[in-house]
């Protein structure tokens, strides 16, 4: 069997097309390294049965000279909280009683035209309400979590069981796993790709993004996965660059901001030492750069946990009145009861504070072109671990690792995590870029620059 | 047998029998407010854990609260025309 080890989606992508490579022999490959290793990782939770036979019609078509799609014949993990017509969606729960539509959501309907093979389910937290997704482990040490809520995503990919996945993020749950996996995962900007089909978690705060190894693979996804979609409220009727056209541009005469408050005030040394390092080396590549300040980020962790309690409490509701909440995890079960205490004037303050970070990150993209820090304050934790040492302190793993992701969720900004560095102990450290609304494009050429500079894309987790 | 006149046990007099004590207004039990407010059965132990929870999130959210927001208008825009975009775009 070949060894595909070091290709990316874009390569497999290419070389399926030029008949190099079949389909059949890359998800043959696939489903192989899934039989190796994820009894280990625990990153899917259902493989497709036709995946083989989706594979070969693929090959087929291919030799017919049949149009084909940017994904054509590429198998994709998707994560266990969109519906699927050929797999069942549990959304991480094994509660009694909860079941969802056997059926496509959007992105997975897009994903099929494109040509993808749908591989199977990668694992989610319990209802994408978390950040560990257990049991799954990180392919860099499987003592330690990949983060979540798409943790099966960032595992998969990373470990090379897939050559890319999809992923949701409420508060995080794209790009922590990102980070702490050595992945590039991108939550594009709030309206931009449809969620439908899609299991909620928090409504204005959830958006759906790739996982991949490579900043041009999530171009390719997220031309495959943007565009307008009536069914999702929120999805907005703007025209889909080709985000790969703008993906190899030069940042000389960009500007780039430093917002030195909230996303430095406690980083693990290495995380912190790895963000200076990218900083001077984009500044080395012309990148002009400015740095501020945002004060009012000090209220948004009471705006975020308002809203996606309060949120994920109303979705719930049937089943905290019916008891089936007793049969969530605990950690879930607590969240979803909490959201009772969280009062309406609270919501909306919540929503209020919401607006004025909005003003805030425009008034300060109007000076820049796009925000740089760390995706994360600490690198991976130890399955089992609640606590980790930040600095002098004892920081809850809870509230320290969505720390920087969560102003983009409350904000509905576009923000990308790349990698860029590893610590003392060999684990990934993530680096977060963010942008103005709709500026996905930006955003990739910025994290293009970085990447094409430097090597961590070539770096591979033992397994 | 003789039956004995009650006593006022605080005067150590007999209780005039005549007098209508006040109706004291029975107190709800803390439960059943917690259950009104929440609108969901609770267990006195499952709630007390839920609220030792919620201290660091409350925390957080106090902060919020002492902010003067009064003329700010919330992220959230009411938009009537939104189910008429479906039927149009469908």
């Amino acid at each position: 069997m070949q060894n595909f080890r070091t290709l990316n989606l874009a390569t497999i992508a290419a070389k399926i097309r030029a008949q190099t490579i079949t389909s059949t022999e890359v998800t043959e490959y696939y489903l192989d390294r899934i039989a190796k290793h994820d009894s280990t990782l625990k990153s899917f939770v259902h493989l497709s049965q036709t995946a083989l036979k989706q594979a070969a019609q693929a090959d087929q078509a291919v030799l017919r000279g049949q149009t084909l799609g940017p994904l054509h014949g590429v198998p994709i993990g998707i994560k266990d909280n969109y519906l699927t017509q050929d797999m069942p969606t549990t959304a991480g729960t094994e509660a009694p009683n909860i079941s969802f539509a056997q059926q496509d959501s959007a992105v997975s309907a897009r994903l099929r035209k494109a040509g993808a093979i749908l591989l199977g389910k990668t694992r989610t937290h319990e209802f994408a309400w978390g950040n560990v997704t257990p049991p799954t482990r990180n392919p860099w040490n499987t003592d330690y979590v990949p983060s979540g809520s798409s943790g099966g995503s960032a595992s998969a990919v990373a470990a090379g069981l897939c050559a890319a996945a999809t992923g949701s993020d409420t508060g995080g749950s794209i790009r922590m796993p990102a980070a702490v996996c050595g992945l590039v995962g991108l939550k594009p900007t709030f309206g931009r790709v449809s969620r439908t089909g899609i299991v909620p978690h928090s409504w204005s705060l959830d958006h759906a993004g790739p996982l991949t190894r490579t900043v041009k693979d999530t171009a390719i996804m997220l031309n495959v996965m943007a565009g307008y979609d009536a069914t999702d409220p929120a999805c907005q009727d703007r025209p889909t660059p080709n985000y790969l056209k703008t993906l190899n541009q030069p940042i000389t005469g960009l500007t780039l901001g430093i917002c030195r408050n909230h996303f430095f005030d406690n980083n693990q040394a290495d995380v912190e030492q790895a963000i200076e390092r990218a900083i001077e080396d984009f500044s080395r590549a012309g990148a002009k750069i400015i740095e501020f300040k945002i004060p009012r980020l000090e209220f948004g962790l009471g705006a975020i946990f308002a809203i996606e309690l309060a949120s994920s409490t109303a979705y719930h509701d049937q089943s905290l009145r019916q008891g089936k909440v007793e049969h969530f995890t605990p950690d879930v079960r607590t969240l979803v009861e909490l959201g009772r205490f969280v009062s309406a004037p609270d919501y909306l303050k919540a929503e209020q504070l919401r607006s004025l970070l909005m003003q805030d990150f425009a008034q300060a993209l109007t000076k820049c072109d796009a925000i740089i820090g760390p995706t994360t304050p600490i690198t991976a934790w130890k399955a089992g671990t609640w606590r980790v040492p930040v600095g002098d302190r004892d920081t809850s793993v809870l509230s320290a690792s969505w720390r920087y992701t969560f102003p983009y969720n409350l904000t509905g900004l576009p923000a990308i995590s790349i990698p860029c560095g590893f610590d003392r102990l060999g684990l990934p450290i993530g680096l977060q870029i963010a942008g103005r609304p709709f500026e996905e494009a930006t955003v990739l050429k910025v994290a293009a620059a970085y990447e094409r500079t430097h090597d961590w894309v070539n770096q591979y987790p033992p397994i | 047998m003789t039956k004995k006149t009650p006593i006022d046990i605080k005067k150590n007099t007999p209780l005039d029998m005549t007098k209508k004590t006040p109706l004291k207004k029975k107190k709800k039990p803390p439960l059943d407010v917690w259950t009104d407010i929440l609108d969901v059965q609770v267990n006195p132990e499952r709630l007390k854990q839920n609220l030792a929870s919620y201290t660091e999130i409350l925390e957080e959210i106090k902060k919020l609260r002492a902010l003067d927001l009064t003329d700010v208008h919330p992220a959230i825009i009411f938009e009537p025309t939104a189910p008429y975009r479906k039927l149009e775009k469908s």
